[in-house]
């Protein structure tokens, strides 16, 4: 399927009030809104807020977009950037939590079990930022493109690809490192 | 390591309201007499239909269906469970009025989803989580006799029930309002979903034809002629036996006997069935009378009814899910194959696991056998096309649905219907990206269960790998002491028909999962962090293209299990009213 005549077809349908429209374009770009917003680390709750405004704007703009209907995504995905800047000036989380690390880990029963969980939850959050942040947004459903990524993240579009492999292999490295093979055998 | 896997099951929860009171108006003695009993009751109608007791918790009793084994009528299995729990604490209150001037009244709430399940062998503790939560939050807001039913297990059964609305309600500590329904009735042989058997027949010319051709030999006397129909769930076994019911009959006494899912005895309710027909076609009941519960007094009943009622015409006995049944009705249908001698010709129509069922005997060299494949691409849409109906759903969708459905007709109904439930089924977005129909996910299921341990965990390897994959990665994947014998667990999946081997494409070191789902199912069974692991460990392995993508799976289960959940909850819909009275 081409995505971008979908995208523009979903476009100029919830543009003229079709709700079928609209949901299609949720759908599309539901995920990379809130991968974008949760990638600069907001709490699920502000994130909720900061989502809410970036479909609102859509919904107020979508008919001065015409132009960019094609490249939707691009426009959400800065707008969500945007909106969560914006929210974390305003609630200064970021001096708050400059490593906002993602922050439940769940209770696990048997202390082995919670020593290989521990482990696992380290290689996450002590991946640098910038690749949390990256693959956040990355590993959304479905793929952004990279102007998209590029839009959410303030990142130049040559980079990325560079990036993301240095960031996999960075936790590949981590993961390997924390020996998750050998606590496998052992079971 | 203990194993562990996400499966969906359907709960049961039943409490006593107003026990307080009930503990101030009696003697312990006889209240706990009156618990005794009452869990007694609980245990014993749950067994019946295939529940477990899980647990008792003060006056609470918790049953769930789905372990050890998933039945693909679960859902219903526990709603009958319910309703009868009901009835049968009803009976219990005379009792209990009589003898101690009390009555109980229960309360239970229905649901279904997931859980994650612990190792069959170790029991069946499983660990709770949201399915369970919901089912005691319904229980709790059901009054006292109601069964309340989620919204999950009502679109299982909604075939099979009589239910009306409740408002929908916010339970304590809970975000989400929670649909429920109150269960009146249940219709009881009927399927939790219909069948669309009225569907226009597509394909299946040949088969028709072959089941024809055997007809004319069996009218022509003097032996009783047997085919075997054999094919997966849902691919289209009870429409074809319907078509050629019709067919048959202008010509021949057609009488048919469906299994039921379970029971006390399946050979005895077919038999009892075949018999009532062959009453209603006129056939004197057999002298002496059959005796249900006397295999050898059956086997010669039957014989002899048939036998007379094939004197004025030919007789066809249709016998549908004959997977199900017990061994008796399988020795029956031999017996009658051997001996006997009428114008008669007997159809049992069976999923493919049917032949391992029947010890000591070759499916294959008994009569005749027709393979049921799935339908073609082509024939798969003409379905789709013809259930969905004119404007119900965008053009082009029947092919979509046929595509997604791999040519297997009870998917396209299932995916029709489910789209067709949703108030709104809107674009249908990516290609492939519907959810699975929760009946389809439930037959999946059931394919995948009773696996040994081998097999399941060399099934969940290959299914991290891909629908299709090369043996060597798999075994590259696989622990130490499972490597070697990779191959055998390989070719033992490929009988129990869930692998192919081979693929044009790949070569001969190639199997493939028979049906996209059912890889998607071994998959989702895998809990996120075990997926993570594999994902990198595949990564480790397959040094070619591939690595990336393995990284960043196993990225995604790790953050998601981190508490980075993957989706928001839903979005606003701001459209309506129209977008210049939105303001922000």
């Amino acid at each position: 399927m081409g995505a971008s005549i979908d995208v523009r077809d979903l476009a100029r349908a919830a543009a003229a009030g079709d709700q079928h429209g609209w949901d299609g374009l949720v759908e599309r770009f539901g995920e990379l809104v809130w991968s974008t917003i949760r990638a600069y680390g907001l709490s699920p709750g502000d994130g909720a807020d900061a989502a809410q405004t970036t479909w609102l704007l859509l919904a107020e703009q979508l008919g001065h977009l015409e132009a960019q209907h094609e490249r939707l995504g691009v426009w959400l995905a800065a707008t969500a950037r945007r909106e969560s800047l914006r929210l974390l000036g305003a609630a200064r989380i970021a001096t708050a939590a400059p490593n906002s690390a993602p922050a439940t880990e769940p209770v696990a029963g048997a202390a082995a079990a919670q020593g290989r969980e521990a482990l696992l939850w380290r290689v996450v959050r002590e991946l640098p930022e910038h690749c949390r942040r990256l693959l956040r947004v990355l590993l959304t459903v479905p793929p952004p493109s990279h102007e998209e990524v590029s839009a959410a993240l303030d990142l130049p579009i040559a980079g990325i690809a560079a990036a993301q492999a240095a960031c996999l292999q960075d936790f590949r490295h981590r993961m390997s490192n924390f020996s998750i093979r050998a606590e496998l055998e052992d079971s | 390591m203990q194993r562990e896997v996400r499966k969906t099951v359907s709960v049961v929860f039943s409490d006593v309201a107003g026990s307080t009171a009930l503990a101030e108006q009696l003697d312990p003695e006889s209240l706990r007499r009156a618990m005794t009993r009452y869990f007694e009751v609980a245990r014993r109608v749950h067994q019946r239909h295939g529940g477990v007791v899980e647990k008792f918790i003060g006056d609470a009793v918790m049953a769930v269906f789905g372990i050890p084994h998933v039945h693909e009528d679960d859902a219903l299995r526990a709603v009958r469970a319910a309703c009868e729990l009901r009835e049968e604490v009803a009976a219990l209150n005379r009792e209990l009025e009589r003898e101690l001037g009390v009555a109980l009244h229960v309360r239970t709430g229905v649901n279904t989803g997931l859980v994650l399940a612990g190792d069959e062998q170790e029991g069946h503790a499983f660990v709770g989580g949201d399915t369970v939560n919901v089912a005691a939050r319904l229980e709790r807001a059901a009054c006292a006799g109601e069964v309340l039913v989620g919204e999950a297990t009502h679109r299982l059964v909604a075939d099979a029930v009589r239910v009306e609305p409740v408002a929908p309600f916010v339970p304590r500590g809970k975000t989400a309002p929670v649909a429920a329904f109150r269960l009146l009735e249940v219709v009881w042989g009927a399927a939790g979903q219909a069948r669309r058997l009225d569907a226009p027949l597509v394909g299946r010319a040949d088969e028709l034809d072959a089941l024809d051709r055997l007809l004319d030999r069996a009218a022509g006397g003097p032996a009783c002629e047997l085919v075997t129909i054999l094919g997966d769930a849902g691919v289209g076994k009870s429409r074809l036996l319907r078509a050629f019911a019709e067919r048959a009959g202008e010509r021949a006494l057609v009488l048919t006997g469906g299994c039921p899912p379970y029971g006390e005895s399946v050979a005895a309710e077919v038999v009892g069935q075949l018999v009532a027909q062959a009453g209603r076609a006129g056939a004197r009941p057999p002298e002496p009378a059959v005796d249900l519960t006397d295999p050898r007094s059956m086997f010669r009943g039957v014989r002899v009814l048939l036998e007379t009622l094939a004197r004025a015409r030919p007789v066809v006995v249709l016998l549908d899910d004959v997977h199900r049944a017990e061994q008796v009705l399988l020795d029956l249908v031999d017996y009658l194959h051997a001996f006997a001698a009428a114008r008669l010709l007997l159809v049992v129509a069976a999923r493919r696991e049917l032949p391992g069922r029947w010890p000591g005997r070759n499916v294959r060299a008994a009569g005749t056998v027709l393979d049921l494949e799935p339908l073609t691409e082509a024939e798969a849409t003409a379905l789709a096309a013809g259930l969905l109906g004119p404007d119900r759903l965008p053009a082009g969708t029947a092919r979509q649905v046929a595509a997604w459905a791999e040519g297997n007709p009870l998917f396209v109904e299932q995916l029709l219907r489910d789209l067709a439930d949703r108030e709104d089924p809107g674009p249908l977005g990516r290609s492939g990206s519907w959810p699975v129909p929760p009946a389809v996910e439930a037959l999946v299921a059931v394919e995948l269960d009773h696996l040994t341990a081998d097999e399941r965990s060399v099934l969940e390897l290959a299914s991290v790998v891909g629908r299709v994959f090369d043996w060597r990665s798999v075994a590259a994947l696989a622990p130490a002491p499972l490597g070697p014998r990779v191959v055998g667990v390989l070719l033992a999946l490929t009988r129990r028909n869930l692998l192919q081997v081979g693929d044009r494409r790949h070569g001969e070191d190639a199997f493939s999962f028979r049906h996209r789902l059912l890889r998607d199912a071994a998959y989702q069974a895998i809990p996120k962090r075990e997926r993570a692991i594999l994902h990198v460990r595949a990564a480790d392995h397959l040094q070619d293209e591939g690595v990336e993508q393995h990284l960043g799976q196993a990225y995604r289960y790790l953050a998601q299990l981190a508490g980075d959940e993957p989706r928001p909850a839903p979005v606003v819909r701001p459209l309506r009213p129209a977008p210049a009275e939105v303001t922000a």
